[in-house]
């Protein structure tokens, strides 16, 4: 089935990458990768910040990010107005994240809660687009796992690991 | 026949994979497209029929995939959204400053 790559895996698509070969291969049987809007933005964000602070490697990485998206090579799955529904939904029942045991904590609590919240809405846009989900990120098992109780009836989010590029 | 100066051994007709167990068509294709088509063929080593079923087998598959996925996306919409509206019970609307303190909720929360 149509998979969406989460941050952990879409960071790594780069000029003559293994993750852009394996990109490539998909699309030629017609089975594009995905990125929802929210991953985009903390990827386009990080280039952003570091193109701002003049490095022009960010730069360029984003343009050629860019280009691949206008190439076809990535689709994009909108934060839409179910992907809104859901993902408050969710965060309603689950207001911050679940503390994860053996997890070294590398951000303030604060931080934390806004990548929790991109977590939220990264898990419903890809529930309501269809996909499902290629992550290394603890915390979706636990929020497929609400979705199914929110909507049992529904053809499951699964999630998988990245895949060895 | 070519010209003698571009080739010395006559040039033979480009031949597409047999296909069989098929339906025989015939069809009027716009010229634009035939154009196209007939460019994408000589850049593929093959005939403009041949050329012209891929694309359609390669729009198919996008057809098809698209299809699926609207399925599923719908499905997992219907799941999430209509036990909701089952159980909805009437009720009085929520009054202006409800409305905009909850919507502050999502920033002020966590």
């Amino acid at each position: 089935m149509s998979q969406a790559w989460d941050t952990t895996t879409a960071a790594q698509l780069r000029p003559n990458s293994p993750a852009l070969a394996y990109a490539t291969d998909r699309m030629r049987v017609g089975e594009r990768i995905a990125f929802t809007a929210s991953t985009l933005n903390e990827i386009a964000y990080g280039l952003h910040k570091a193109a701002a602070a003049g490095r022009t490697a960010a730069g360029a990485q984003l343009r050629w990010l860019r280009a691949q998206i206008a190439a076809g090579l990535i689709d994009v799955l909108a934060f839409d107005d179910r992907a809104a529904d859901v993902a408050c939904s969710l965060r309603a029942r689950m207001p911050i994240p679940p503390t994860l045991t053996k997890m070294a904590r590398r951000r303030s609590k604060a931080n934390d809660r806004v990548a929790w919240v991109m977590d939220l809405q990264t898990a419903a846009t890809v529930f309501v687009h269809g996909y499902d989900l290629v992550t290394a990120d603890a915390h979706h098992p636990l929020i497929a796992t609400q979705i199914h109780a929110l909507a049992p009836a529904a053809p499951p989010l699964f999630i998988h690991p990245p895949p060895q590029f | 026949m070519p010209p003698e100066s571009t080739s010395q051994t006559p040039r033979r007709r480009q031949r597409a994979p047999r296909r069989t167990g098929g339906h025989r068509a015939q069809l009027t294709v716009p010229a634009d497209i035939w154009r196209q088509v007939t460019s994408i063929a000589h850049a593929a080593g093959t005939t403009p029929n041949d050329a012209l079923v891929r694309l359609a087998c390669e729009r198919l598959r996008d057809h098809q995939r698209a299809l699926l996925l609207q399925r599923r996306a719908d499905e997992r919409w219907r799941a999430f959204a209509e036990p909701d509206a089952a159980t909805a019970v009437a009720a009085d609307h929520l009054s202006e400053e409800d409305l905009l303190e909850l919507s502050r909720a999502f920033r002020e929360d966590g």
